[in-house]
């Protein structure tokens, strides 16, 4: 009987040190190459760029763009509020503790939308949450919101209120020429006051 | 009695534990695809000219009959039938792990042949060539252009929408001097007038001035 109990023992000490000297296992949090398949083919992921004018300009808390390009191009020219995480240093500890903030949208964006979706997938194979991608990049960025063409005039409502959306929020991100000729609008608007007359004050009542 | 009893007990305790291991040795199944790459190596992929193939080196490899290379085209099958190139397999997106898909690229390895993959754009071919490699396929190359660009029917094709689709910044920074160099003048200049505007002067009512009920 004494036999059996250390067998039994036995059994259970061996699958415990089995256990013990398995390697590390970091790989839990990763998605798995199917599930990041089937994520890659879902185009979800990708934000068109008046949408994220459109947050960027109500000043949305939630959303973090994210300029993946190489810093002397985001020195160059860069969407106002975007922060700068090169490619090449995606993994480095300060960006992981910025892209690991739960409550935030991370959005890539890189020139085209090459490399920020190359950075997507590899953030997505890593597990993390709430990121996308800005469709076209700064390039179509520049060239729709600062570069916005106005429509014909035979244009539907909807073109026309695009554009006027467009040329308001680059005005808000860089002001406007036409400010320049402003102030002799303003001028004209000045309120003057005019001082009651006593005449007319006395003749007060109900 | 309880002796006996005690002792059948632990025997079907130890063929218990003993037949609950070596079902869970036998029903384990190691993952079909597995990630050879880490994080950081797939990411120094993204800078490695050796992986990619651009749009010069495509028109030369189309014309070069030696079939050491394979096109690969994971648009889905409705562009595919319109129009692809010459000799090449059509995978979709979606379909990359199928069996018969899998059984292609093992093919394509075994022969030492050379896998370029092209989309639509470079944008769609980017995800699947990505995880290709990073499941160990080291034989798989990006073509860095748009379908457009292979259609040697059109002599123009080379340069064709490349530009509003590849990773060259495009950024005319003469057009937003223009727009926010002015701005800054035309804000400071309206500064002085826009508080004078605000600024109100109460009128006091005279007492005197107002009957009332």
């Amino acid at each position: 009987m004494n036999k059996r109990y250390m067998l039994l023992a036995g059994i259970i000490i061996a699958l415990g040190v089995g256990i013990l000297f398995m390697p590390a296992k970091d790989t839990a949090k990763q998605t798995q190459p199917e599930l990041l398949l089937a994520a890659i083919d879902d185009p979800s992921r990708f934000l068109s760029t008046d949408d994220i004018t459109d947050r960027l300009v109500k000043k949305d808390p939630a959303l973090m763009l994210i300029d993946v390009r190489y810093e002397s191009q985001f020195k160059a020219f860069s969407i106002p509020g975007a922060i700068n995480i090169p490619a090449d240093s995606l993994l480095s500890a300060s960006a992981q503790e910025i892209l690991n903030q739960k409550e935030m949208d991370k959005v890539f964006y890189s020139n085209a939308d090459v490399t920020s979706d190359q950075t997507w997938i590899i953030c997505k194979r890593m597990g993390l949450q709430r990121i996308y991608v800005m469709q076209g990049g700064v390039n179509k960025w520049f060239n729709t919101i600062v570069k916005a063409e106005k429509p014909a005039e035979t244009a539907p409502t909807e073109a026309m209120d695009l554009y006027q959306f467009r040329v308001a929020a680059c005005q808000h991100f860089f002001g406007s020429p036409e400010m320049a000729a402003a102030p002799k609008v303003v001028e004209k608007q000045k309120v003057t006051v005019v001082k009651k007359t006593s005449g007319a004050a006395s003749g007060g009542g109900c | 009695m309880d002796e006996l009893n005690k002792t059948n007990r632990l025997t079907i305790a130890v063929i218990g534990i003993v037949l609950v291991i070596i079902i869970g040795l036998v029903t384990l199944r190691r993952p079909d695809i597995k990630y050879s790459l880490t994080p950081a190596e797939s990411l120094a992929l993204l800078n490695d000219p050796a992986s990619v193939i651009t749009p010069v080196q495509a028109t030369a490899l189309m014309k070069d009959s030696s079939g050491k290379t394979v096109f690969i085209d994971v648009r889905n099958s409705i562009a595919f039938d319109r129009g692809h190139i010459k000799n090449a397999v059509n995978i979709q997106v979606r379909e990359l792990f199928a069996k018969k898909s899998k059984a292609t690229f093992l093919d394509l390895e075994k022969a030492g042949q050379t896998a370029v993959l092209y989309g639509e754009t470079q944008q769609q071919a980017n995800g699947p060539w990505l995880i290709l490699r990073q499941t160990g396929f080291k034989n798989v190359l990006l073509f860095t252009g748009n379908y457009v660009q292979l259609d040697i029917a059109n002599s123009d094709s080379l340069t064709r929408l490349l530009p509003q689709l590849s990773e060259t910044p495009l950024i005319d920074t003469a057009a937003l001097k223009a727009i926010s160099a002015p701005a800054k003048t035309g804000k400071d200049a309206a500064q002085p007038v826009k508080s004078e505007k605000k600024k109100v002067t109460p009128v006091k009512k005279e007492a005197s001035s107002g009957g009332g009920c």
